[in-house]
């Protein structure tokens, strides 16, 4: 394999090459044969002769170092010299020579103790220098761009690089510092990755090379040139982090799309440790999966093939997929289109999550995440393997989303062999074809998705791809590297500037060979699409006149040839698979694995280097920049050797350490934020917008359904359909990886009422199908039913089974009792009207008795007398008309009880002694036989606030859902908890004072959507029962939790 | 006072109360600025036929069936082809508009043709010129950025409103109503009010405690205020017909089933409400490979139809002096037939920019020659100039785009700077080609 010298390359190697591996010796991957290397070399010479005062002051200062002490004034013209000469090199000599001599005066005309001070201060620094500074800064890390003809040749910092430089490398550094302390902060900054610094961070602000510099410098400069914000230990110093549990149901809802289990709780609350294993075990399964695909497409945006995007390569009018030409070919002759156009869609959606499904496997097998870009097949859904000649089979051959491990083996080439024929309206007629190929998988660098997403033109030659690979997966953003050219005469060159153009150069010497390593697929992506399948080059190249095209050529000659970092690639049929491999071993892959999964978990970019120090908040934002800097750092370190002793390249481990962290723990805060404590923090933490696809799955998870979601939706890909998926995904900040390829992080008003779309649409079915679910099997309501009310001391129900004035039955209801006033309420629990009948079922109530614990009567009332009692009240329909009557019995020929259709009446109870009391009554039910009459015997407070078993069971169940909705501990006497008791209190009276049938659903003012299938065929009326009042009411309460901003973010 | 005022001042006299943080979520100001659209023919039309006419070469192919019988024809300075409905459209806006002849698309790729003539670059990344517009005067509006589909780049600079689903949109700016009924509610209104009111009583007690971090803070302002400022989408759905009054698709020609008077008419509707800026329009079908004449001239004529429907539906909302109108495609079909009587791609094309009374209007700068291929043009002078002009290409309209809606001085353009060698005085009213 040959190997080139590149200069373009060190602008990505800037950070991590060393030793004196600059332009002017080799590398460990340069060779000797390379003229670079030679001129590079006399260069360095040449620097050296043509900076005579520099050579001047080396030799001096390397002779005072070896043989003696400096002599004040030779030090001191040394300096002058220095500084003179090298400004003047820098084109603005005059200004500073002026400047030197002023400061020359200055110190002269200093009294001799201060001369003394300066003095030992520059014996201090060059010994300062030469221990700590050349060699663990300048010669480890700067010289690999700071050399002349380095890519930082043409700035003012060029050094020498190799041993023995020390003398000659400091002047550099002082004459750069021209000792002044703004100088110093300016070169601190751009150690630290900001000022625009080519090489990017060097040394974060804590590290101790940072604070060897800060010393050398402040020798220099007699002041502190780094600033407060810098070097602050702890960066989450003033913050608490997330406990356990909230850390557990985070990873759960935003990773599984599901709560934690009561297992997986107990097992992570025994330590960090075992959070950490908890973690682990719960990547997996359909959450997690879907995790992955939703991480992976935020960067690589390929399902924007599935929001209508062109893709071209999936088109049946192409030759090159000859099964797919053929289907498309065939269907259209016996005017099956729809057919085709079905099968096509689902093998369009199964090129295009190829990608994602890839990166899924991989990651679900334990698969080392490096075969994202090395793996030697694909993953086929039965429609690509059909297409592909996969040979697979699959348990549903109808399903899209099924992927398996295969091979694409469907392409062919044109060539002798191929004949076809279009027909218009038909497609491609292939009457015969040479062999399939045997595609060159490379990972998800050349899935057709990837090429497609990312295509290119006869001009740009892949230069777009090369662009995302690097970014993606080499932590390099190119079009950030170098700032653009505006130079005009830059600009106007047409001497081949990207090869030639040092303007040009900076970027296309990175770029351009990763260019030429997807040199096989053309700009729709197919692989060799040429005559023969010789090529991909396009023919306004091939066949233009004065093209340098030779036939065999596979990439064009006016470019750089294909390679990675300064080494070419030599297998022109497979440069894809040898860039894999080569990416793969780079360590910068790591690092850019970290940052590529980063805001799928943190729902937050990774930080930028703030460029402009002129700006409020720059200190702030490079010293947040520098912590997270560092902390990707270690994490890519570990992502490479395996963390805490696991495999390398683990990305379940991976994501475990960004969970564990505090950039995704850190909760609140200790003390008030200043302004740019305020800055530092942006993005950090808890309380991230969910996604719409996160929102779905927490809903679902919770409430047991997904809202507007059916199975039914044979227009969608997969029969698939919900509306926060697929009807408002954009409204509520979702991306279509398209156009809108960045996700909303905050709520606008568009998309709080999507919230609350989905909160009125699902709140009323959520409540009617848990308050009808058995005890125990209820996902929500486990503290109350739909009886309990504010003011609910006990209550029972019972099935009423007398049916004559001869057959009554008694019921009881008993509990503890306080002294003061109480009512006795009697409901019919589920009154039914039979139309065809035209009947009612009648409740009728003969004696109400009440007894102490000791069995003596307390107070007794007689159906037919309730009128006459003081303090009696009955409930009034919608009409206003009362709900019951006194009941004359035709058979016996008197007034015998009280009857009722509905509702409820009430007698008074006044309480004298603390005990516990036993209600019972005597009923019977009358007109029905086959509906049964459910008789609720109850005793209430008169005062919803007064402590009642009712309200404590209330405020049980809204801490039970606020921890399950909110992620929220609700203590249940906490103020907080009285607001929401207030609110569930007040819409109670207020549905009551409505007037509302009792029912869950006021028809007249109300609807219910109930996503159950058939659910309408079935006779449902007692789950809408609602004799208390209390189902309508957590229907509206429900309206509020669904739409709280804790259940909107987490 | 108007409603927003109101609301602004009712929200921070609210805010005042809990020290807000730093980052205020202000209520959207009632949008006065002017309202920019672009109509994007897909496909590619065939500016032969429409505004850069030719006609057929005796000894060449057959460029357009219309001339063996009939001529160019002038709308004041604009000539056109007498094909579709074009007489109508040109005599009635031909002193509304300015035509752009001769803009080199450099490809005869959909995907990049669309690219290149709606970003100005055909590397991708750049934002759409409405994206940009919206950014820089309205991206606090609920819909600044309406999108039809075609080219819609937002470079993150802002977020489009895909309104592909009109009942959909109803949906969420009505919440509380079902889909099927329009007189039915989920909850009564008395409640939800209830509800609400409890839930901003709710955000102002989280937004009281003084340990939460900026994520937190920003979220919960952010919430806050949107709730505060969802006025606006009522007085957008307060406006939108009944769908029985609604526009509707029209059978543009044999292929091509159209709703762009839909989009015309709910674009306007956001507009004249104050909740959008901008909006990308699409009329699909232009890409006619087979019985070109028989497709494009009905298609073409909806397209003119509809342009003139917006102009009249905007006079009738009061805002057709705001409106600018960029009408344009992938590229252009090629001067001859194919064996199936269609044309193909390519990419020497047209744009057309329009507004009420523009002094620029009646003009056409750009040129092609008989077999429609760019002339170069002096970016100064604007005429003909093979040794000092240059083609134009997508860049340059862009910039000159950019230049007449004041974008270009606007920040958020500034990492989208075209490198242009040449700046084309496109809107100078005194030159033409």
């Amino acid at each position: 394999m040959k190997t080139r010298f590149s200069v373009g390359m060190v602008v990505a190697l800037c950070a991590i090459l060393s030793g004196c591996g600059g332009a002017g010796e080799e590398t460990p991957d340069s060779s000797s044969d390379q003229p670079l290397s030679d001129d590079s070399t006399s260069s360095v010479q040449d620097q050296a002769d043509d900076s005579d005062s520099v050579g001047d002051v080396g030799s001096s200062d390397g002779d005072n170092s070896a043989g003696g002490e400096p002599q004040p004034d030779e030090n001191s013209d040394s300096s002058t010299d220095d500084t003179t000469d090298n400004q003047s090199a820098n084109d603005d000599g005059s200004v500073d020579e002026d400047e030197s001599s002023d400061q020359s005066n200055d110190s002269t005309g200093s009294d001799d103790n201060s001369e003394d001070e300066v003095v030992e201060a520059d014996i201090d620094a060059a010994a300062f220098y030469s221990e700590n500074i050349e060699s663990p800064l300048v010669q480890a890390r700067c010289v690999a761009c700071h050399v002349e003809n380095g890519l930082s040749g043409n700035t003012d910092l060029v050094f020498i690089a190799c041993d023995a430089q020390a003398t000659v490398n400091q002047s550099v550094v002082e004459a750069y510092v021209d000792q002044t302390q703004s100088r110093a902060t300016l070169l601190l900054n751009k150690v630290r990755g900001a000022e625009n610094h080519g090489g990017g961070a060097v040394f974060p602000s804590s590290s101790q090379a940072y604070q060897d510099l800060v010393t050398f410098l402040a020798l220099l400069t007699d002041s502190n040139p780094a600033s407060d914000e810098a070097a602050t230990g702890g960066f989450f110093a003033d913050l608490t982090m997330a406990g356990t549990e909230q850390t557990l149901r985070r990873a759960a809802l935003i990773m599984n799309g599901r709560l934690p289990t009561d297992e997986e709780v107990s097992a992570a609350l025994e330590s960090e440790t075992a959070l950490r294993e908890t973690l682990r075990g719960m990547m997996t399964g359909e959450g997690f999966h879907e995790f992955l695909l939703r991480g992976a497409n935020d960067r690589l945006l390929t399902d924007a093939f599935l929001s209508g995007r062109n893709f071209d390569i999936a088109d049946g009018n192409s030759p090159y997929y000859a099964n797919l030409a053929n289907l498309q070919y065939t269907e259209f002759s016996n005017n099956n289109q729809s057919d085709y156009y079905a099968f096509r869609s689902r093998f369009a959606f199964g090129l295009a999550r190829a990608p994602l499904e890839l990166i899924a496997y991989v990651v679900e097998n334990d698969r080392p995440y490096t075969e994202i870009l090395t793996a030697d097949y694909t993953l086929l859904n039965p429609f690509t393997n059909t297409i592909f000649n996969g040979g697979l089979t699959f348990t549903d051959n109808e399903d899209p989303n099924e992927f398996r491990v295969g091979r694409n083996a469907g392409q062919i080439v044109t060539d002798d062999q191929y004949s076809a024929e279009f027909e218009q309206g038909l497609g491609v007629r292939i009457d015969s074809q040479g062999s399939f190929i045997d595609y060159p998988h490379a990972g998800l660098l050349n899935e057709p998705a990837f090429l497609n997403r990312f295509p290119t033109t006869e001009t740009n030659r892949n230069r777009a791809r090369a662009r995302w690979t690097f970014y993606h997966f080499l932590d390099l953003d190119i079009e950030k590297s170098a700032a653009r050219t505006t130079d005009p005469d830059a600009l106007a060159d047409t001497d081949n500037p990207t090869l030639n153009n040092p303007n040009c150069t900076v970027c296309h010497e990175v770029m351009d060979p990763v260019a030429g390593a997807f040199q096989n697929y053309n700009d729709e992506g197919w692989y060799r699409a040429s005559w023969g399948g010789l090529d991909s080059l396009p023919n306004s190249y091939k066949w233009e006149s004065g093209s340098p095209y030779e036939t065999g050529d596979t990439w064009f000659r006016d470019m750089r040839v294909p390679g990675f970092n300064g080494t070419d690639a030599n297998d022109n049929s497979a440069t894809l698979q040898w860039l894999g491999q080569s990416i793969t071993s780079d360590d910068r892959f790591a690092k850019a694995s970290v940052k590529f999964w980063w805001p799928a978990l943190m729902s937050a970019e990774i930080l930028e280097i703030p460029e402009n120090s002129d700006a409020a908040d720059f200190e702030a934002k490079l010293t947040a920049f520098e912590a997270q800097n560092a902390f990707i750092e270690s994490l890519a370190e570990g992502f490479r050797t395996g963390f805490n002793g696991g495999q390398s390249y683990d990305l379940k481990d991976l994501l475990v350490e960004l969970i564990m962290s505090d950039w995704f723990r850190a909760t609140a805060t200790t003390e008030p934020l200043d302004e740019g404590r305020t800055v530092q923090l942006e993005g950090v933490g808890t309380d991230r917008l969910l996604t719409p696809e996160e929102l779905e799955a927490k809903t679902r998870a919770l409430i047991g359904f997904a809202w507007g979601e059916r199975d039914d939706a044979t227009w969608t890909i997969d029969n698939m359909y919900s509306n926060l998926q697929d009807r408002f995904p954009i409204y509520y900040g979702g991306i279509d990886s398209d156009g809108i390829t960045d996700r909303a992080r905050e709520l606008n008003a568009l998309m709080s009422n999507v919230a609350l779309a989905q909160a009125l649409s699902v709140s009323c079915p959520t409540v009617l199908l848990d308050m009808n679910r058995e005890p125990g099997s209820r996902l929500l309501f486990d503290a109350v039913d739909r009886n309990v009310t504010p003011l609910t001391e006990f209550r029972e129900l019972e099935i009423v089974t007398g049916d004559s004035d001869t057959s009554r039955s008694t019921h009881n209801a008993s509990g503890l009792l306080s002294v003061g006033e109480r009512r006795i309420s009697l409901t019919f629990n589920n009154p039914y009207y039979d139309a065809e009948a035209g009947a009612s079922s009648l409740l009728v109530l003969h004696q109400v008795t009440i007894y102490n614990s000791q069995n003596q009567v307390v107070a007794s009332y007689v159906g037919s007398d309730f009128e006459s009692v003081d303090g009696f009240s009955q409930s009034t329909n919608q009409n206003g008309d009362p709900t019951g009557l006194r009941y004359y019995d035709n058979a016996v020929g008197a007034f015998t009880g009280w009857f009722m259709w509905s509702g409820s009446v009430e007698l008074p109870l006044t309480v004298t002694a603390e005990d516990t009391y036993r209600i019972s009554v005597d009923a019977g039910w009358r007109n029905l036989p086959e509906r049964s009459v459910e008789l609720s015997i109850a005793v209430n407070s008169t005062d919803p606030n007064s402590g009642s078993q009712g309200e404590l069971q209330l405020r049980q169940q809204l801490q039970s859902l606020h921890s399950r909705l909110l992620g929220q501990t609700l203590a249940v006497d906490s103020a907080e908890m009285d607001e929401n008791y207030n609110l569930l209190v007040s819409l109670w009276q207020t549905r009551q004072a409505d007037n509302v049938p009792q029912s869950a659903v006021d028809w007249s003012n109300e609807t219910c959507e109930i996503p159950i299938d058939g659910y309408w065929d079935q006779d449902r009326t007692a789950d809408f029962f609602d004799p208390f009042y209390m189902q309508g009411t957590w229907a509206s309460m429900m309206i509020y939790l669904l739409t709280d901003y804790h259940y909107l973010h987490e | 006072m108007n409603r927003r005022d109101l609301l602004k001042q009712m929200s921070l006299a609210g805010a005042a109360l809990l020290m807000p943080s730093a980052r205020v979520f202000a209520a959207p100001e009632d949008y006065t600025g002017r309202f920019f659209i672009t109509l994007q023919a897909a496909g590619a039309w065939d500016v032969s036929s429409f505004c850069d006419p030719k006609v057929n070469q005796s000894g060449e192919p057959e460029i357009n069936a219309w001339s063996r019988t009939a001529s160019i024809q002038t709308a004041g300075n604009i000539a056109y082809a007498p094909f579709g409905n074009n007489a109508a459209f040109f005599d009635a806006y031909y002193q509304d508009m300015m035509v752009i002849n001769g803009i080199d698309a450099q490809t005869n790729s959909h995907t990049t043709g669309v690219l290149h003539n709606w970003s100005g670059r055909n590397s991708g990344n750049y934002p759409s010129l409405t994206a940009l517009f919206s950014a820089a005067n309205a991206p606090e509006l609920p819909l600044a950025y309406l999108n039809f589909g075609g080219y819609s780049e937002t470079a993150n600079l802002v977020r489009y409103t895909r309104l592909d689903d009109i009942n959909a949109l109803l949906s969420v700016l009505r919440p509380n109503v079902t889909p099927w009924n329009e007189d039915n509610r989920y909850r009564s209104d008395a409640r939800l009010q209830q509800v609400l009111a409890a839930q901003q009583a709710r955000l102002q007690r989280l937004r009281a405690d003084s340990s939460r971090l900026p994520r937190q803070e920003y979220a919960m302002d952010a919430y806050y205020q949107a709730r505060e400022n969802n006025q606006g989408l009522e007085d957008f759905a307060a406006v939108i017909p009944a769908s029985d009054q609604r526009q509707t698709r029209v059978q543009a020609n044999t292929n091509v089933s159209s709703n762009l008077l839909e989009q015309i008419q709910i674009s306007l509707l956001a507009m004249q409400s104050g909740v959008a800026c901008s909006a990308d329009l699409i009329c699909h079908g232009f890409d006619t490979h087979a019985d070109h004449d028989e497709l494009h001239g009905p298609l073409l004529g909806h397209l003119t139809d509809a342009i003139d429907y917006l102009w009249t539906y905007a006079d009738q909302q009061g805002i057709a002096d705001r409106i600018t109108l960029l009408i344009a495609s992938d590229f252009s079909r090629t001067p001859f037939y194919n064996s199936s009587n269609g044309k193909d791609h390519w990419p020497i094309g047209s744009a057309v920019v329009m507004e009420r009374n523009a002094a620029w209007g009646n003009r056409v700068v750009g040129a092609t020659d008989e077999a429609q291929n760019a002339y170069a043009i002096n970016p100064t002078t604007l005429a003909q100039d093979e040794s000092n002009g240059s083609i134009i290409y997508p860049h340059h309209v862009h910039e000159a785009m950019r230049r007449h809606l004041g974008l270009d001085l606007e920040s958020v353009t500034t990492p989208f700077a075209f490198n242009n060698s040449e700046t084309f005085d496109l809107f100078n009213p005194s030159l033409s080609t």
